[in-house]
């Protein structure tokens, strides 16, 4: 079977994973939004799964690993007669008619996800943090069925990245055994499907030419861009802790509690995927507190949301980290030892405050990783501030999500000491783009501006 | 599952912005409603607007560099590469120096068939700068992914159960098998006056 065979099945199957999950969660979405999504969900089914085979010391051959995807659609797909009545749904809302003008975005955006799409194929997994980790774990557990293998016989005190989360092993694993040598193309399925979603995003609000430019700023930040093809953990990190903010905000809207506790799993992905954005998750507990107060729902409604919430994550960290560091692998890895145990010094909280700045954020070495996105959506904010004097609630929203990141990684780097500037930082930093996106996507000079546009259109 | 469309639909197009926005068309009108049409002068009016946008955000010199030095010589790149997809040249083409120097050291031990019983004690790569060999040395977790061979680093409190060492001979790679234990923990002393750098 050819390898885009072999991806287009892949897909099929994340797809039915995915649509099985947000139709037990009942989350509703228009077809650009809804399809992306279930094929993400479906790619965070398949991290999940020989996690949980290892977990039960089940050895990982390929029959057991893709019997265990199959039955994780069948059990996921549980609701079947409400499966298919949303489906037909779906597929009824289904149109494809681009407009014109937005041609000239969409062949850019799909030209430039080509490209990385076949760098990601053709190229052998390259960052060390994966050679040295995931990777060889991966390389290893296919010959020997299993994650905990030789690997952890070698020489490891260069390196701790054995002892990161198992998603990109388990993803390596089984694109390994389907037939990629390198893995890795599961990387440009969440891309393209994350990139179609943040599209489809921003139409929502603002005119397709503005959400196609946009789109294209956010896929031209230098930095980012390079890990859509080089395979590490920040890129997928961003990816569904963006839509778990996405989904909490929908709860907001709609105060459905479903919504709220598909947030909150998609979060728990994100902690799967980077353990310590369980902080992350943690700081947008005061928000959701304030959208109880703020609506007179109470403090004790508000406390159960954020358990909803954050919950899942916990559950993820402990499962990952606690539970799988500590009584699976077979090396000693002190967690503990890993964080400031000198806390009452907040020194090292403002330091690196000052060096995200200075270094990473407003300097040429910043232009050069990220391009002039931050600088644009600084603008964009100082312009609104200007002209329109107060911010929306959505804004307010979004720029909530923008600081928690913003702050969170000085915090980050206080508290883990590990977590140094010029790498673990700088990729973390990736998290804040698509939060700056939909805010620009809510911001509300360009959101009439696209009225005003819209409105000539049509007239 | 009917009356349930009109709410999907409402639920899905309603904007995160609490402000009375307009969505696009496509984004909101069930099926059977009229879309809003645009003519084609107007359609072409916009077309113009989209490409001389695009136009000017390539311009901007960031975005101009990254087009020019990434995006554009990697479609050349792709041109090239799909008609090699020689897995061996694939790595190499990523790895170069590296995974050259781990895989001429591992068919060292595979000539002699020991290879899956070596534990192969490594110089740092200043070692090598010293004795005039530009050689940069993987880290064990690595060498061992990209070869199968185990090898260890001098500073690692394991390191006198090496049964091998690798050293600058004569300009080039020396192989020693370990004979003599106090020869091997003068190898390692020396080799621990050197910084380790991955």
């Amino acid at each position: 079977m050819s390898g885009i065979m072999i991806i287009v099945l892949l897909t099929i199957i994340q797809f039915i994973a995915g649509f099985g999950i947000l139709n037990l969660f009942k989350i509703d979405g228009k077809p650009g939004l809804f399809i992306p999504l279930a094929i993400l969900l479906g790619v965070a089914v398949f991290s999940v799964m020989p996690f949980v085979l290892q977990l039960a010391y089940i050895p990982l051959t390929s029959t057991n690993v893709f019997i265990s995807i199959i039955i994780a659609c069948v059990l996921l797909n549980i609701k079947f007669k409400s499966g298919i009545a949303r489906l037909n749904e779906l597929k009824s809302n289904i149109r494809f008619k681009p407009k014109l003008y937005e041609l000239p975005f969409v062949i850019m955006i799909a030209f430039i996800i080509f490209v990385s799409a076949w760098r990601c194929f053709y190229f052998p997994p390259t960052p060390r943090d994966l050679t040295s980790g995931a990777e060889v774990i991966a390389e290893y557990a296919i010959r020997e069925k299993t994650m905990i293998n030789s690997v952890f016989s070698v020489n490891l005190e260069t390196t701790n990245n054995v002892f990161k989360p198992p998603f990109i092993t388990c993803l390596q694993i089984i694109y390994k055994y389907a037939g990629f040598e390198f893995g890795q193309v599961w990387l440009s399925t969440i891309v393209a499907c994350f990139i179609i979603f943040l599209y489809q995003a921003l139409t929502l609000t603002v005119h397709r030419i503005f959400a196609g430019l946009l789109v294209l700023f956010f896929m031209a930040i230098p930095e980012m861009f390079a890990y859509t093809f080089m395979v590490l953990f920040d890129y997928s990190n961003a990816v569904f802790f963006c839509l778990a903010i996405w989904y909490l905000y929908r709860f907001y809207e709609n105060q459905q509690r479903s919504y709220l506790a598909f947030a909150g799993l998609l979060m728990a992905i994100a902690t799967y995927i980077r353990s310590e954005t369980l902080i992350l998750a943690c700081l947008m507990i005061p928000a959701i507190l304030w959208h109880h107060w703020k609506n007179k729902t109470g403090i004790v409604k508000g406390l159960v949301s954020s358990a909803f919430f954050v919950a899942p994550s916990v559950l993820a960290y402990i499962i990952s980290i606690t539970i799988f560091i500590n009584r699976y692998l077979p090396v000693q890895y002190n967690i503990g030892q890993l964080v400031n145990n000198n806390l009452f010094d907040l020194s090292p909280l403002f330091n690196r405050f000052s060096e995200i700045n200075s270094q990473l954020i407003f300097s040429d070495m910043g232009v050069g990783y990220y391009g002039y996105f931050i600088y644009f959506f600084i603008l964009l904010l100082a312009l609104e501030l200007v002209v329109k004097r107060k911010l929306t609630p959505a804004t307010r929203n979004w720029l909530y999500a923008v600081l928690v990141i913003y702050l969170g990684f000085p915090l980050l780097g206080y508290l883990l000491p590990l977590l140094d500037l010029n790498n673990s930082t700088k990729r973390g930093l990736f998290k804040l783009f698509p939060l700056m996106l939909l805010y620009m996507a809510n911001n509300s000079l360009l959101v009439s501006w696209s009225q005003k546009i819209l409105k000539w259109e049509t007239k | 599952m009917k009356k349930k469309k009109t709410v999907s639909q409402g639920g899905t197009a309603s904007t995160s912005s609490s402000q009375p926005v307009q969505p696009s068309p496509a984004a909101t009108q069930p099926k059977q409603a009229p879309t809003a049409t645009t003519n084609g002068f107007k359609a072409f009016i916009l077309l113009v607007a989209a490409v001389i946008s695009m136009l000017i955000f390539f311009g901007i010199e960031p975005n101009k560099l990254w087009l020019n030095q990434r995006i554009l010589p990697y479609w050349e790149d792709y041109k090239e590469q799909k008609l090699n997809l020689d897995l061996e040249e694939r790595k190499l083409a990523r790895y170069q120096t590296d995974y050259l120097f781990a895989k001429n050291v591992t068919s060292f031990f595979e000539k002699r068939g020991n290879a899956n019983k070596v534990l192969l004690l490594l110089p740092p790569t200043d070692y090598f700068a010293a004795n005039g060999l530009q050689i940069h040395v993987p880290e064990p977790a690595v060498f061992y992914y990209m070869t199968g061979l185990k090898t260890i680093w001098a500073n690692s409190p394991e390191a006198n159960k090496a049964n091998w060492v690798l050293t600058a001979k004569n300009g080039g790679l020396g192989f020693d098998s370990v004979i003599n234990k106090q020869v091997l923990q003068d190898t390692i002393a020396a080799f621990k006056k050197f910084k380790i750098t991955l």
